[in-house]
């Protein structure tokens, strides 16, 4: 199964940009849009399971958090991410995740 | 992070080209021309490249020439075109619009030649006048010096001030530009970055307006800013200074130190719609998430992060927090 979680990322932001132009230009319809964005959906699932090696390590004071329809979304402060490899700091950031407990076996 | 960021770039470069490559068959069954799919590859690469979420290897000006223009659009205002031939520093910007309120023939010209000799005081001088209902002149002075001292300034406001009712075509031209401008050691870096307030912008001005109108009251009022002026820009300038300058009082000044003082504290007493709000998004998948007491730890993979602008990735992620 391929998460549209990905879609809100910068990559997947710019492509609905992207396709949003064209749709607007008429040069593509929606509906062909939308099957790009699938398939940007499994590319990007894809390509993170299978490309990316390295790890990160974060630490910071979580704020706020909240499970809904299987998705974790949190709000962490003053965190600190290791090994990125670099350490870099931010003052707040979100995280939403979706379950990846099943989703790992089917990928790989 | 050049290890990092060439990694993602790499990473995305692949996802682009693998959906391009999947989307190709869909893109001939709806009869849709090979080249709108390559327009589409070609929108979405820069799209990317332009979030500078992914480091190229090129500096980046174009954030740099923010500055300077709304720096100049505010000039442009004033001074017409005379500001065009300023050059932009942006570093040291400090866009000085001192508004005498000499009123004499002798500037209808308003010196636009050592506005550009002193660029590098980056002053503009421009005379305007403003009739207030009552009739009396109003002086408008704004100067604002965004983080920059001008240290060098010569005292010679009393000459301005005083000469005003003589011929002083001469004399004013020859005055520097900056020399119009009050010297005051409030005018130092600190002040300006860390409170640029009411004491300072008072200083700034306060000499220029009141000396000028007292010694300059005058009866007679003439378009003295230039031929090339029109009505609707004085207008606009006029409201402009009268919110910086007029207000004595100074408690709006310090804008640029007052939002962020405020920003963070907010942050927990807002609704919850803030205070999910942030750039900083982690977009992944969870294997595990445990908690003991108040102590969180997560366990995550497959994640895209983008921290201060920057894109990172990674395959597992581990991570602790306290409640």
């Amino acid at each position: 199964m391929s998460y549209q979680l990905y879609r809100n990322t910068t990559l997947g932001n710019s492509l609905q940009e992207s396709l949003d132009e064209l749709i607007q230009s008429q040069q593509i319809s929606p509906k062909l849009a939308l099957q790009v964005l699938l398939q940007f959906d499994k590319a990007i699932n894809n390509a993170l399971a299978s490309q990316v090696k390295n790890r990160a390590n974060f630490k910071g004071s979580l704020n706020v958090y909240r499970f809904c329809d299987n998705v974790w979304t949190f709000v962490l402060n003053n965190v600190e991410f290791r090994e990125l490899p670099d350490t870099i700091k931010v003052d707040k950031v979100k995280v939403v995740a979706c379950d990846g407990r099943g989703s790992s076996d089917a990928q790989t | 992070m050049a290890t990092s960021q060439s990694n993602v770039s790499k990473v995305y470069k692949s996802v682009i080209d693998e959906v391009v490559k999947n989307v190709r068959e869909a893109f001939l069954n709806d009869g849709v021309d090979e080249q709108v799919l390559q327009e589409l590859k070609q929108i979405w690469e820069s799209k990317v490249t332009q979030s500078e979420a992914v480091s190229v290897p090129e500096p980046k000006p174009r954030v740099l020439a923010q500055n300077p223009q709304d720096n100049s659009q505010h000039q442009r205002n004033v001074v017409g075109k005379h500001t065009q031939q300023i050059p932009m520093q942006p570093a040291i910007v400090s866009p000085a619009i001192v508004n005498p309120a000499i009123v004499n023939p002798a500037i209808v010209n308003p010196a636009p030649v050592p506005a550009k000799q002193q660029g590098q005081h980056f002053i503009t001088t421009h005379p305007q006048y403003m009739q207030q209902p009552h009739g009396q002149y109003h002086t408008t002075t704004q100067i604002m010096v965004p983080g920059t001292s001008i240290t060098t300034i010569p005292q010679q406001i009393p000459q301005t001030s005083q000469t005003n009712q003589q011929p002083i075509r001469p004399a004013y031209h020859g005055l520097s530009v900056s020399a119009i401008q009050p010297t005051h050691q409030t005018m130092q870096p600190t002040h300006q970055t860390m409170q640029p307030t009411h004491q300072t912008m008072q200083n700034l001005h306060n000499p220029h307006v009141t000396t000028q109108q007292q010694t300059s009251r005058p009866s007679v009022i003439i378009q003295l800013d230039g031929p090339n002026d029109s009505d609707s820009d004085d207008d606009d300038d006029d409201d402009d200074f009268n919110d910086l300058s007029h207000d004595d009082d100074g408690e709006d000044k310090p804008q640029e130190d007052g939002d962020p003082l405020n920003s963070e504290d907010d942050v927990s007493d807002d609704d919850s719609s803030d205070l999910f709000d942030t750039d900083n998004v982690v977009v992944c998948q969870f294997d595990r998430i445990t908690r003991s007491k108040n102590k969180w730890k997560f366990h995550l993979k497959d994640g895209i992060m983008n921290l201060n602008t920057k894109d990172y990735v990674f395959t597992k992620a581990t991570g602790e927090a306290e409640w």
